[in-house]
């Protein structure tokens, strides 16, 4: 397998060490919760590792079969892209049945509502 | 026993009255609750002006989720027995009392009101009946046992059913799921002949293009449930 070249590392270590840098403000502007940012903490301290590291790159690369090792990074890549889709889906699920409890709930109140209006116009 | 109708209503104007009057002629002593899922018609100001008991949902959540705050209600209010029935006047309250007594005698934890046992009334499409025979196909496939009338949203319930579906009930087409979720649930489920009508007024809730993603949904959804729960000891009479 080829060695990994330098202007690659350089750009992998820019790159992720500006995603961490941009997950962090978020967080401290309370634009993104903690508990969501892991994934993409785990991702970007992955990328760094790769560029600092290359000997991990060449070694999962050969288990992996890929004859350029910028390939298993963008192997590497695709799957993180695809457990954050699949985390954002699930979040997404969670908060669909929050919110179908929420308006239960509120339909019930309604109803009370009305009917302790009603009650009290009739007396 | 204390028995519960619920009728799910989405832009029901020109039915709900007629529903609610046919009721009450036909099963003055049982109680009902109209679950109003949103409606953009004038259906709320009808159900008002008529003093109707009803619940207004403040987001469309669909018939599952429609249907669920009935089975609250039905928990929260102590009712022995929750009927589901469609408020579009396809489903005949002289019927009632057939399906309800299925449930109330002990012969099934749910029953459901078919038209296919005695092929009475109206029968829908041809492409219906495919639909629902598929789903039917399935559902014995996954089970073992033959449920016709699959989509059919005239059921009873009893009390262990109605706090089970207070818990958990499928959400958008939740008819066939529900059936699976009793089965391998270990509760028992049985059909009971009834006659169903044509839809008199309003727009059914199931259009052609629709349909093709309901039929994919369903199946997935069945499948999906059969796996991942594990059969409870029980009869499936």
């Amino acid at each position: 397998m080829k060695k990994m070249v330098l202007s690659l590392r350089i750009v992998l270590l820019l790159g992720s060490v500006g995603l961490f840098a941009f997950i962090l403000y978020l967080i401290k502007k309370g634009k993104l919760e903690i508990k969501y940012s892991i994934i993409w903490m785990a991702f970007s301290a992955a990328m760094l590792l790769f560029a600092i590291f290359p000997y991990f790159v060449l070694i999962l690369g050969d288990i992996a079969g890929v004859i350029d090792p910028v390939n298993f990074i963008f192997l590497s890549q695709i799957v993180f892209i695809l457990l954050i889709l699949l985390s954002v889906s699930a979040v997404i699920s969670g908060f669909s049945q929050k919110i179908k409890k929420l308006a239960q709930a509120n339909a019930f109140l309604e109803r009370r509502v009305r009917e302790l209006e009603e009650s009290i116009n009739n007396k | 026993m204390k028995t519960l109708v619920i009728i799910p209503c989405y832009n029901e104007s020109e039915n709900i009255v007629r529903v609610i009057e046919n009721l009450k002629k036909h099963a003055p002593d049982v109680d009902y609750i109209i679950v109003n899922d949103c409606s953009t018609d004038n259906t709320e100001k009808i159900l008002k002006e008529h003093n109707f008991n009803y619940v207004n949902n403040p987001i469309n959540l669909g018939i599952g989720g429609g249907v669920q705050v009935g089975y609250m209600y039905a928990r929260d209010n102590g009712y022995d027995i929750a009927v589901q029935m469609d408020g579009d006047g396809q489903h005949d309250p002289k019927y009632l009392h057939k399906v309800v007594n299925a449930v109330a005698e002990g012969t099934y934890d749910m029953a459901i009101g078919s038209r296919f046992i005695e092929k009475e009334g109206f029968q829908t499409s041809f492409m219906r009946r495919l639909g629902i025979n598929i789903i039917s196909m399935m559902i014995f496939f996954l089970t073992g046992k033959r449920i016709k009338d699959t989509t059919s949203g005239f059921r009873a319930c009893n009390r262990k059913l109605i706090e089970f579906f207070s818990r958990s009930y499928a959400d958008d087409y939740p008819e066939p799921e529900a059936i699976l979720a009793c089965l391998v649930n270990g509760y028992t489920v049985g059909e009971v002949a009834v006659v169903m009508e044509e839809r008199q007024g309003g727009v059914s809730s199931i259009n052609t293009i629709r349909s093709m993603h309901y039929m994919i949904k369903v199946c997935l959804a069945l499948i999906v449930v059969r796996i991942l729960i594990k059969r409870k000891k029980g009869g499936n009479k």
